[in-house]
């Protein structure tokens, strides 16, 4: 249980004088900043700053490179900062950002936790904030403007969905086991998944029993280790896995094929249609997956930051659609992996 | 010529900063605002802790490979042992690290194993309690005024976690310069046969080395821990890269025996313009990786080269001592 | 005068075999426990399992040991030699399988031979110099990639799932083959010999006419192709390459060559011990993840066993020089 917190936001307001002040003694000292002060500028020829977290990362990737077109559409000025998923150095470009006094700031937290401390400085700078991809505590919203994004419960939920039907389509009725592979322990949509999942399942298909569960890092061959072992503990008695992300089914996919199990008799149901995920699906040896366009997910956030740019005031958080994809409807990923 | 070669050395790491502070500067429009001056000094606040401790320990000539995982470990105790109340937290954080710091020496010196094994045994091992001590979880506090004290900005530049950074340089400089284990510390770096002969004791030298280092990184892990209101297992885990890199472009050998606080100052100085100005530039991550690691690989090729030189150089200054 | 050596060199050999020896009676504890603990645990599903997971690693264990045995420590750039060769692969793979191999093997050898250069003759400390690397191929590799899975178009499953005799993993046997070579190469021959020689005291080996900077750069190919060759097999898995993919590689094979007991201080132990490594830390592995343990305590006990083993190594050294 964590303690309620009224005495932290009775110092915000008085930090936020402190705060407010220093800005306008910065903006007095430096000539540069006194022209980008004005409030309500227009998207076009705005400077935006976007904090991601890594250009490693397929999912990462496509979302900057959507954002970036969106922002070019716009006639946004966009400068691009990257961390790599190191919350301290993110925490240390937050400053930066703020330095070079922006009209606006989009920020995909390296950490959905260790981030609030920066939100609170990039709020009280007075600077407008949009947060994409990893929702932090809700109890914080008064820091940020929008928020865009998955909303990772009910990912868990739509694959909670794809595995009932899966169970239907291919004839094992309404009850068996299955097990779940997840990403790095602790992560937001690791837990907001399972979670959704567990309770989709719970509520619409009590039949369909969890046996296990292991996390397999978002990392393919690490995914494919784990499903290895519980094949083993669980054996044939096995009829479907959700594994958190595609790239991790693929590892799935593998052990299966390995442990001489053909994997399309099993309800396969990956998450996010990365390219993995959609050729598998294709090939007929994963059953479904739950879109999550990195691209929209790039799309949303710079859309929230045009919007906030010409003065109007976008709802608190916007989720992205977390559809279910099988063969049917394989082509509607086509956006989603760029092709 | 020598004495103009070792000189050269010992300010080169002075001189590149204000260069590369020069080239940004003009460069680039918002470099050298004060706010930016502030975001520079508090990576290097972070950094700067960490890499002092390192460095004495190579000073020494030996290495800590463990400050990395000592970093998250502090963190995290700092939170779960304080919850709001971090004071306590980060009291008992420094207690820990004194133990680790301690220990390590202590298994060094007594099973005369290289430092690079004890302490890579050290960085598992408290990797391993960081992921229990967090349960899966990312520990986070509702205490941000805390933050704000040690982050607010003081004088436009500073900040109190930048002052005690810098504060705890100037205290090294004064004990390696002016105290008798100070100067043990080099002399056990730069010949620990000789040192021995002379009458140094090399295993409270070897224990001050590792206990500094172990609480520079504990402090750090505190401090970062109560400014970002969270810790967690991972937290600080690229950190020993960017230390050993700065240590040596501050000028500090791996050989050990050489070495200064104010060179270590400014290499960490040196990483952080760096690594700021590429990020001002809008550099992607690949060309930053690239960049540290060529930086890296060019300096260590000199300090093997010059490494080499200036232990020529030292051992002729010794015998003439002796 | 070579007679004398070579009985030196069998004597410490020998000396060191308690470790190894003792590695193997407790993976065949291991086994037996896991029979009697673990329903399905001696099924053909479950061994190929566990031939899977130590195939990869253990190449790059093999390979680890070269610089290990060379007494430069460890080479901290096998994963990201792996990773980028993963992309290698992936992206050659349309030219047929035995392409994507030899692009990746030259790939390996390319980055191996520029490291032994930069430690083997420009004599730099091998931990900085492979550290830097490490982060020039990682930032090369995200320029190629721009970090996105590159998907093989051709058919890599004759590596990936294919099976020697429809029993064996055609990755193991490769594996197995490739250890027994290297082994053979190192105990037979007049390279091995010099290796081993510029472990135990390189000052000697120098002076004593062995050819170091050479022998050297052969090591660190060895141990860039093997990284190298590891990727290749990661890759294979599902024709993917992924600059992800190959994370904790360095981790593993030091652990392998480590509890092995191959010493850390060079000059002593077989490269065939890394193998035993290898397997022993797959089997726990695999225990720990049938038995459903959750992941710190999966990592907490890895842990735990690479500092035991260190330690026991320390303690059997210290007795044998008493």
């Amino acid at each position: 249980m964590k303690p309620e917190i009224p005495f932290a936001q009775k110092h915000l307001t008085g930090l936020n004088k402190v705060a407010i002040f220093s800005a306008w003694m910065m903006a007095t000292a430096t000539l540069s900043v006194t022209t980008s002060f004005s409030a309500n500028a227009a998207a076009k020829d705005a400077k935006v700053i976007l904090l991601t977290v890594s250009e490693e990362c397929e999912y990462c990737s496509r979302h900057l490179q959507s954002f970036r077109q969106k922002a070019q559409e716009e006639g946004i000025s966009l400068k691009v900062k990257i961390t790599n998923f190191d919350p301290a150095e993110q925490a240390s470009q937050v400053d930066q950002a703020i330095a070079e006094r922006p009209d606006a700031i989009v920020l995909w937290p390296a950490d959905a936790s260790a981030i609030v401390p920066s939100l609170r400085k990039i709020k009280s700078a007075g600077i407008p904030l949009v947060v994409t991809n990893s929702l932090p505590d809700m109890k914080y919203s008064k820091f940020w403007d929008v928020y865009t994004g998955p909303n990772d419960k009910a990912s868990g939920g739509s694959a909670a969905k794809a595995m009932e039907q899966g169970f239907n389509e291919k004839g094992y009725g309404e009850a068996g086991d299955v097990f779940l592979v997840v990403g790095v322990p602790g992560t937001p949509p690791q837990i907001g998944r399972e979670e959704g999942f567990k309770q989709g399942l719970a509520a619409d298909a009590p039949g369909i029993q969890i046996k296990g569960a292991q996390p397999g890092n978002w990392d393919q061959t690490k995914a494919s280790e784990a499903a290895s072992a519980l094949f083993t503990q669980f054996g044939t008695k096995v009829k479907g896995v959700y594994a958190q992300a595609d790239n991790m089914m693929a590892g799935v996919i593998v052990a299966a094929q390995r442990a001489g199990i053909d994997p399309s008799k099993l309800v396969l149901v990956g998450s996010n249609c990365s390219i993995e995920g959609v050729t598998a699906i294709e090939s007929g040896t994963q059953y479904a997956t739950v879109l999550q366009s990195p691209v929209q997910d790039g799309e949303y956030a710079a859309q929230a930051v045009v919007d906030l740019l010409n003065g109007k005031k976008p709802e608190n958080v916007r989720y992205l659609p977390q559809q279910i994809i099988t063969k049917a409807n394989v082509s509607e990923c086509n956006a989603a992996v760029g092709r | 010529m020598k004495t103009q070669i070792t000189s050269m050395a010992a300010n080169l790491p002075l001189v590149l900063a204000v260069a590369l502070f020069a080239v940004f500067a003009v460069g680039l429009d918002n470099f050298a605002s004060p706010q930016n001056t502030y975001a520079n000094l508090q990576s290097f606040a972070l950094l700067g802790l960490i890499t002092l401790g390192l460095s004495m320990t190579m000073l020494v000539g030996e290495f800590d490979l463990s400050v990395g995982s000592m970093v998250a470990v502090a963190g995290l105790i700092t939170l779960k042992v304080g919850g709001d109340d971090l004071v306590t937290g980060a009291l008992v954080a420094m207690a820990f690290a004194f133990v680790v710091g301690t220990l390590n020496a202590l298994v060094f010196v007594w099973l005369r194993l290289s430092s690079l094994v004890v302490t890579v045994g050290t960085m598992i091992a408290l990797s391993g309690f960081a992921y229990w001590l967090a349960g899966g979880k990312i520990i986070s506090t509702d205490n941000f005024d805390a933050g704000a004290f040690w982050d607010d900005a003081i004088l436009g530049i500073f900040s109190a976690r930048s002052l005690l950074t810098i504060l705890a340089f100037i205290v090294m400089a004064g004990i390696l310069k002016f105290t008798r284990l100070g100067r043990d510390m080099v002399a056990t770096g730069s010949s620990t046969h000789a040192a021995r002969a002379c009458g140094v004791s090399i295993g409270r030298v070897h224990l001050f080395a590792f206990v500094l280092s172990s609480l520079c990184a504990g402090l750090a892990g505190v401090l970062l821990s109560i400014s970002l209101a969270t810790a967690s297992a991972t937290m600080g885990s690229n950190l020993l890269l960017q230390a050993v890199s700065a240590a040596i472009i501050g000028g500090v050998a791996l050989a050990g025996g050489i070495g200064k606080p104010s060179g270590v100052f400014f290499g960490v100085l040196i990483l952080t313009i760096l690594n700021n100005g590429l990020s001002l530039l809008g550099a992607s991550s690949a060309a930053i990786l690239l960049t540290n690691g060529l930086l890296l690989l060019v300096v260590v090729v000199i300090d093997g080269k010059s490494g080499a030189l200036l232990q020529i150089v030292r051992s002729k200054g010794l015998t003439r001592q002796a | 005068m070579t007679s004398v050596i070579g009985d030196l060199i069998k004597q410490s050999v020998q000396g060191d075999r308690i470790q190894v020896n003792g590695i193997k009676a407790v993976s065949l504890l291991l086994i037996i426990w896991g029979y009697f603990s673990v329903e399905n645990f001696l099924t053909p599903a479950n061994l190929s399992a566990i031939m899977y997971s130590v195939s990869a690693i253990g190449i790059a264990a093999v390979g680890m040991a070269f610089i290990t045995l060379s007494g430069n420590l460890f080479m901290l750039s096998m994963a990201a030699t792996a990773a980028l060769s993963t992309i290698v692969f992936a992206s050659t793979l349309h030219f047929g399988l035995p392409v994507a191999l030899l692009s990746v093997s030259v790939l390996g050898i390319l980055i191996g031979s520029i490291q032994g250069l930069v430690v083997g003759a420009a004599r730099v400390n091998p931990i900085i110099a492979t550290i830097a690397v490490a982060s020039i191929v990682m930032g090369i590799g995200s320029y190629i990639s721009g970090g996105m899975t590159v998907i093989g178009k051709g058919d890599a499953s004759w590596l990936g799932i294919g099976k020697f005799a429809s029993l064996v993993p055609n990755q193991l046997v490769i594996f197995l083959a490739f250890a027994i070579a290297a082994n053979y190469w190192v105990e037979r021959t007049r390279f091995g010999r010099e290796l081993r020689l510029i472990g135990l005291n390189p000052i000697t080996a120098a002076y004593s006419g062995i050819r170091v900077p050479r022998t050297l750069v052969i090591a660190f190919v060895v141990a860039g192709f093997s990284a190298a060759l590891a990727g290749g097999l990661f890759a294979s898995q599902a024709s993917q390459g992924n600059l992800k993919m190959a994370a904790g590689l360095d981790f593993d094979a030091i652990a392998a060559v480590l509890v092995a007991g191959i010493s850390i201080r060079g000059g002593q132990g077989k490269i065939i011990d890394a193998v035993y490594g290898a397997i022993f830390l797959a089997l726990i592995g695999n225990l720990l993840l049938v038995h459903g343990l959750s992941f710190e305590i999966q990592l907490m006990v890895k842990g735990a066993v690479v500092v035991l083993a260190v330690i026991v190594a320390a303690l059997i050294a210290r007795g044998k020089v008493r």
